[in-house]
């Protein structure tokens, strides 16, 4: 990474493609080396055009490594220039097939059809990837659609899908494991071959996409221009981007159903091609799919390299989204022309009046209370659904208690983290989630599952403190440089979450037992919540409540932007310092009862904003009512839902969010659309 | 024929012997203090507690156990709490059991099971070098919990004898060391996990033992299983393939397509037998279907190599 950055400050025109040539020679001599391992060097030639029937290692190096690295070399190709092709017609150095949720929609869909209807995938698993990849980027696009399409709100919107789809995943891993475990191994990108099957199938499958890719380059070139420019010049930008996100889109499907998720390297490839010197977008086109069939050629053989010597498989999607993700942080630096996340979002509601505001936060309250009144007084049993009487509320209280308590604190918690998150930030959103604290201690939890013998509650609770804390020391110190701005926060936080994506398909491909615990662990849940900790998160909860009148001023303030804040007197480093520290807290807290994976806190503080309620007080007092209220009943709804298989609550609250999001996305887009 | 048969009895007269020692159990002549409403929460556990004839009454994810552990017979009186690592709470409750059988992984669980009803930890067997001895061990610790020894000793007396004739029948099949035998090649024991992928079981699995038991000879020296591509099952030559049945479509596709997989050389002589599906992990029942269905392929194969000279 460091020699490509060198490269970019001393551009050197006579040598522009020396990166690729690195990776490409380092690749050839990982094959090299392998290749030596399975054949004498005088049989190659004939291994490689006419191998011997009787020879089993030629016959290996001509249908197993042979057209793996064909097929290594036409996804790397085919990701790289779905990256250039995104990344143009979005304007958005971010955009690829990653952070738009084609993969997760892909991988959720296949998910589905192994469960539902194998019946999909006999005649093969591109039909079921496309339509899943489709919904997904439709839904991004939906989401980002309110925000003008700008290059952050997709990544979010990305994100967004990415947990949505993950929940959904995850549920169906917990629920029909003995069935998906096959899908988790492939699922991280699996290379290996058997014969040119594939590698035809892809070779003709893609050169149509790409050619007419190609063909789209003259007016995909018009982007660089600018949208006012573009249009004047007779350009149908709609037409254009429709049409490359379309190619774009295909080429993704063919790729995971051949391969599965490769992550970055539609990131990687075009950011590298960049560096080393290619601006315009035709040199781009050709070098960014040099570099991915370079780059994924070569993670392969790291790959096949580690599973030689240690005897453990690693998905090669794994080792391109280690190698992709500290590529985020370096294009992060380099980023011109930074979205402006300061900027204030369009306000769909007038605001409240007082009378208003009190009699909406009282409906609050007492839609907790009525929450709260069902999750201890209604369940199901073997006889179906039963109000409790008084006695068997009394009987099962202990039960019942600290999963409500629970609920309501981690609610709290999470709701005014977001809350503050948000408007720190100054983006609707953000969620604690992105800051990568969530992901952090999900780290730490698979550490100790994986790490130590049969651990207990205790141990899971030290490792996930630990996680969270190392990963928000490291935000901390990774965003002191930018006196802790928004953008490189949610930026450092995605980066965190993709290495925790890379740990967590690392240890999902191993293929040990235990990795159901870890689905268990990962999908947040109430199910373990002893009294005890119940109670110690509704202190904090309460603590926390009691902070927010003393952070109201900076709420109010740092929203108006920098220039403004410092006219008023607010120290930005300090204020976001502490607010930061402050979210970072509650996050862990919440992270540290349930686990990971809630969208809780991205979902209540909008709610409440489109509740029509402003000021920094209210709305978070508000949020935290409608976070405990939204948790209590995923809570109870995940015990009964599927009875007797109990739903994490972290998964349900999550189909929840991600259900609110696409209903409000509907119901104002025709809005945004006119106000545009 | 005649040892398929033998065997068949056997296993008959096991299963028999079961049912009538659990209505023994179940008229309540075993002191008041011995556990009498069980839940499991393990299916591997739920196989050891089945054999030693106890019906528990509850146990996690039912339908899917049903499917795995084809060597148990579950009662419909035995109620489904749900998720293995999530069993419902209130329902486990409402079932008022007074032992909870857990395995290691469910450690996070044990404290908030506890407050239902005591709690023992099986299971470690999986992890053993010899999981079927360690499985047997288990099974008569289990016993003496649940005041059945007189059970656990006859079904694992019950077993020996299914597996000594098992081992006999394998010694004794005249195409035996054709394709694998006593004296004959080393076996890859598989599990096809995708077209590309296969779980192949070492010495120290649960298969691995109970090949070794049966006199057959593994084609891997060490480890209990490895998650790899096929290919590496060409690096033994003269190896034969047993894989469990059944086969995902990709799979099947592979086999009839792939012409890497058509030039591995157990293909290429037809030394490859599919093996109705037999639990990983399973204990003394999983290990006794183990054995007969072992036999069953072996005898398959040799009849019908014996037929195919006779046509010769």
């Amino acid at each position: 990474m460091k020699s490509v950055a060198t490269v970019h400050v001393v551009p050197s025109r006579r040598w522009p493609l020396l990166p690729v040539y690195l990776v490409i020679v380092l690749a050839a001599l990982l094959s090299l080396h392998r290749l030596e391992d399975r054949l004498p060097a005088s049989l190659w030639w004939q291994a490689l055009v006419a191998p011997s029937p009787t020879d089993l290692r030629q016959l290996l190096v001509h249908y197993g490594d042979l057209p793996r690295i064909a097929v290594a070399w036409l996804c790397g190709a085919a990701l790289g220039l779905a990256g250039v092709a995104t990344q143009q017609v979005l304007r958005n150095p971010l955009a690829e097939p990653m952070t738009l949720g084609i993969f997760s929609g892909s991988y959720l869909g296949l998910s589905i059809a192994t469960v539902y209807a194998p019946g999909l995938l006999i005649s093969g698993r591109d039909g079921v990837a496309l339509a899943g990849g489709a919904v997904a980027l439709a839904i991004v696009f939906a989401l980002a659609a309110r925000r003008g399409i700008s290059p952050l709100a997709l990544i979010l919107g990305g994100m967004i899908v990415n947990l949505c789809c993950g929940a959904l995943s995850f549920a169906l891993a917990i629920s029909h494991y003995d069935l998906l475990s096959a899908l988790m191994i492939w699922g991280g990108g699996s290379l290996g071959q058997h014969d040119w099957s594939v590698a035809l199938a892809l070779l003709v499958r893609l050169v149509p996409c790409v050619a007419l890719l190609l063909l789209c380059m003259r007016p995909m070139a018009v982007f660089d221009l600018g949208d006012t420019v573009a249009s004047s010049l007779g350009v149908s930008l709609r037409m254009t981007r429709g049409a490359a996100l379309f190619l774009t889109l295909l080429v993704t499907a063919f790729v995971v159903s051949a391969v599965g998720v490769i992550g970055f390297i539609g990131l990687a490839a075009p950011t590298l091609a960049r560096l080393a010197g290619a601006r315009r977008l035709r040199d781009r086109m050709v070098w960014s799919p040099l570099f991915g069939a370079a780059l994924l050629w070569l993670a392969d053989q790291i790959a096949q390299e580690f599973a030689g010597r240690f005897g453990t498989t690693i998905p090669t999607g794994a080792i391109t989204t280690l190698l992709g993700a500290p590529l985020l942080l370096v294009m992060l630096r380099r980023l011109r022309g930074r979205p402006d996340l300061t900027h204030a979002p369009a306000m769909q509601s007038d605001p409240l009046s007082s009378r208003a505001l009190a009699l909406t936060a009282g409906v609050c309250v007492l839609l907790l209370l009525v929450v709260i009144g069902l999750s201890l007084g209604v369940g199901r049993g073997l006889a179906g659904w039963h109000v409790s009487r008084p006695e068997e509320i009394g009987a099962l209280l202990f039960l019942r208690l600290p999963h409500v308590v629970a609920a309501m604190g981690v609610g709290v918690l999470l709701a005014l983290a977001g809350g503050i998150v948000q408007r720190m930030t100054g983006n609707p959103m953000a969620s604690p989630d992105l800051l990568g604290i969530t992901a952090g201690g999900a780290m730490g939890l698979t550490g100790a599952l994986f790490l130590t013998a049969s651990p207990g509650l205790p141990t899971f609770l030290v490792w996930c403190a630990c996680g969270s804390v190392i990963t928000l020391g490291a935000l901390l110190l990774f965003a002191r440089k930018s006196s802790y701005a928004p953008d490189t926060l949610i930026l450092a936080g995605v980066t965190i979450s993709a290495v925790f994506q890379a740990v967590s398909t690392i240890a999902v491909a191993s293929d040990d037992p235990r990795v159901i615990v870890l689905y268990n662990l990962l999908a947040g849940s109430t199910y373990n919540v002893s009294a005890g900790a119940a109670g110690v998160v509704a202190v904090v909860a309460l603590a926390a409540l009691g902070a927010v009148p003393f952070c109201r001023r900076w709420l109010e303030i740092l929203p108006l932007g920098a220039a403004v804040s410092r006219g008023l007197g607010v120290n930005i480093s300090v204020a976001r310092f502490a607010l930061l520290l402050l979210s970072a807290l509650l996050t862990a807290a919440a992270t540290l009862v349930i686990g990971p994976l809630s969208f809780i806190g991205l979902m209540a503080p909008h709610m409440t904003r489109m509740l029509g309620i402003r000021r920094a007080a209210p709305l978070l007092f508000v949020s935290a009512a409608l976070g405990a209220a939204l948790m209590v009943a995923s809570d109870w709804l995940g015990r009964w839902v599927l009875f007797p298989q109990e739903m994490p609550a972290g998964v349900m609250a999550t189909l929840l969010g991600g259900l609110y999001l696409i209903v409000t996305m509907f119901k104002r887009n025709p809005r945004d659309a006119s106000g545009s | 024929m005649n040892r398929r048969a033998m065997l068949s009895a056997l296993l008959g007269a096991g299963a028999l012997a079961a049912t009538a020692l659990s209505d023994v159990a179940l008229a309540g002549d075993a002191p008041a203090a011995t556990p009498r409403r069980v839940v499991v929460l393990d299916w591997g556990l739920t196989e050891m507690v089945l054999s030693i004839g106890v019906v528990p009454v509850g146990i996690a994810n039912t339908r899917d156990f049903r499917r795995n552990f084809t060597a148990c017979d579950v009662p419909a009186s035995v109620v489904d709490l749900g998720l293995m690592f999530q069993p419902n709470m209130e329902l486990l409750f409402a079932l008022k059991p007074d032992l909870i059988v857990i395995s290691p992984a469910h450690a996070r669980l044990q404290a908030a099971l506890e407050r239902v009803a005591p709690t023992v930890t099986l299971g470690r067997y999986r992890s053993s070098e010899a999981p079927y001895s360690a499985a047997r061990a288990e099974t008569l610790q289990l016993a003496r919990l649940l005041g059945c020894e007189a059970r656990a000793e006859a079904l694992l007396a019950q077993a020996d004898m299914v597996l000594d004739h098992a081992r006999t029948a394998l010694a004794a099949l005249p195409g035996a060391s054709a394709v694998g035998g006593a004296k004959g090649r080393p076996l890859y024991m598989v599990n096809f996990i995708d077209e590309a992928h296969v779980r192949v079981f070492g010495p120290n699995s649960f298969y691995g033992e109970l090949m070794m038991t049966l006199g057959l000879q593994n084609a891997v020296h060490s480890g209990a299983f490895s998650t790899t591509g096929f290919d590496v099952l060409g690096n033994v030559p003269d190896a034969t393939l047993l894989y469990m049945k059944p086969l995902a479509p990709s799979v099947v596709n592979m086999m009839k397509t792939s012409p890497l997989w058509h030039a591995m050389p157990f293909k290429n002589d037809g030394r490859m037998m599919g093996l109705p599906r037999v639990p990983p992990d399973g204990c003394v029942l999983s290990a006794m279907l183990f054995a007969r269905v072992l036999v069953d392929a072996f005898e398959q194969t040799s009849e019908r190599t014996g037929s195919a000279k006779e046509h010769a």
